[in-house]
């Protein structure tokens, strides 16, 4: 009979792997989820903003600086996401390390690796959310969109 | 034609030279080879039904529109790309609408500063400058006022403070009376006149009210794309 330690055995039992690889995907799907989500809410903004968009073009607002506008939206979206999405974690961290069928399997902790990664990707899919309205916003006509109802 | 020209009109500050303009893939022509000089501080009416390509033509002084064939000149420059235009919009023109167009949202101070953030201006200076356009068009305390809490004549004199907040020597006015009631038609036309002429500035105002247009240095009369009368 061989004794191995929780991580080692955590790390080499088949049904954890699957578990890791599982976590990935749910992971990978969120992630491409939260970037519809803020492509969804910019392009409600954009949508809803139009005659806007126009008042800002006719005030001298250039293509790039509506961009700006639109990515800083975009950006202001994802970073509460990630504040809420990092309380939600450490909430639920927290809970997991309190069930004592847990312990030793799996290490509940939120060190600044994961904010960083959780910060890279809100950025990533923030601008990646933004692409499509940033694009539709700059090239609205100023004068056709000062006419729209 | 209520006022002389002053001296400082001395040279054209919009000169508009065989300009057409269609829609809709040409089916639709607006202008027809419009011709129009406008000398610098003059007070200008466009006159004309709906339809007849007042909006358009101020659209394509103000670089709003692009002309298919002619050549428009602000200031004694062609405006041809969109670093022109933009030049265009940020310095030498200003736009009042027929429906005000403030951002609902925002205060009347905030409305007014947008010209400022797309210039860049120093804020301090800024809100400096809207302070005392504000309280030349009689809203100076009202600018920590959202817009839905200001009467119509007051959106109208907020975006007058709008237009004119990057000092340009240029003002075009579309039909800028056209959703106000009798007195404030009056009020509000009356003050686009005083501040043109008390700021020098080089007005073009698209009306269909004769009576107003009247009042103005000179009346040019437009009718399916072309000019008719020049009065």
């Amino acid at each position: 009979m061989n004794a191995l330690e929780n991580e080692e055995f955590s790390k080499t039992y088949s049904q954890f792997r699957i578990l890791k690889t599982t976590a990935w995907v749910v992971g990978g799907c969120a992630f491409l989820l939260g970037g519809l989500s803020v492509t969804n809410t910019m392009i409600l903004s954009v949508f809803t903003r139009i005659r806007e968009l126009a008042v800002v073009r006719v005030c001298g607002f250039s293509r790039v600086q509506v961009a700006q506008m639109i990515f800083g939206e975009s950006l202001a979206v994802s970073a509460l996401g990630m504040v809420a999405g990092l309380g939600l974690s450490a909430g639920g961290l927290r809970l997991l390390k309190a069930v004592p069928q847990f312990q030793g399997y799996i290490d509940p902790s939120l060190g600044m690796n994961e904010i960083l990664g959780a910060l890279a990707l809100a950025v990533i899919t923030a601008l990646l959310g933004a692409l499509y309205p940033a694009w539709y916003a700059v090239r609205l006509k100023p004068a056709e969109a000062m006419r729209h109802e | 034609m209520s006022e002389p020209l002053s001296e400082f009109a001395m040279q054209p500050m919009i000169s508009v030279k065989d300009v057409w303009k269609s829609f809709d893939r040409g089916r639709i022509e607006v202008l027809k080879g419009v011709d129009l000089t406008v000398q610098t501080g003059e007070v200008l009416a466009l006159c004309g039904i709906s339809g007849c390509g007042k909006s358009t033509l101020l659209n394509v002084i103000g670089g709003l529109e692009i002309a298919e064939r002619g050549v428009v000149e602000v200031d004694g420059r062609p405006r041809l790309g969109e670093k022109e235009r933009l030049q265009l919009l940020r310095h030498e023109v200003g736009f009042v609408f027929q429906l005000h167009q403030l951002v609902p949202g925002l205060t009347l101070e905030e409305n007014c500063l947008i010209p400022a953030v797309a210039t860049r201006m120093p804020r301090k200076q800024a809100r400096a400058r809207v302070k005392e356009l504000a309280d030349a068009t009689g809203i100076g305390g009202r600018l920590d006022r959202r817009v839905r809490e200001l009467s119509g004549g007051e959106r109208q004199r907020a975006a007058l403070v709008r237009a004119l907040l990057n000092d340009p020597p240029v003002l075009l006015a579309d039909e800028p009376t056209g959703a106000l009631d009798e007195q404030n038609r009056e009020r509000i036309f009356d003050l686009l006149l005083d501040l043109a002429r008390s700021f020098r500035k080089t007005l073009v105002i698209a009306t269909h009210d004769l009576d107003l247009a009247g009042r103005c240095d000179r009346v040019v009369r437009m009718k399916d794309g072309r000019m008719v009368v020049n009065e």
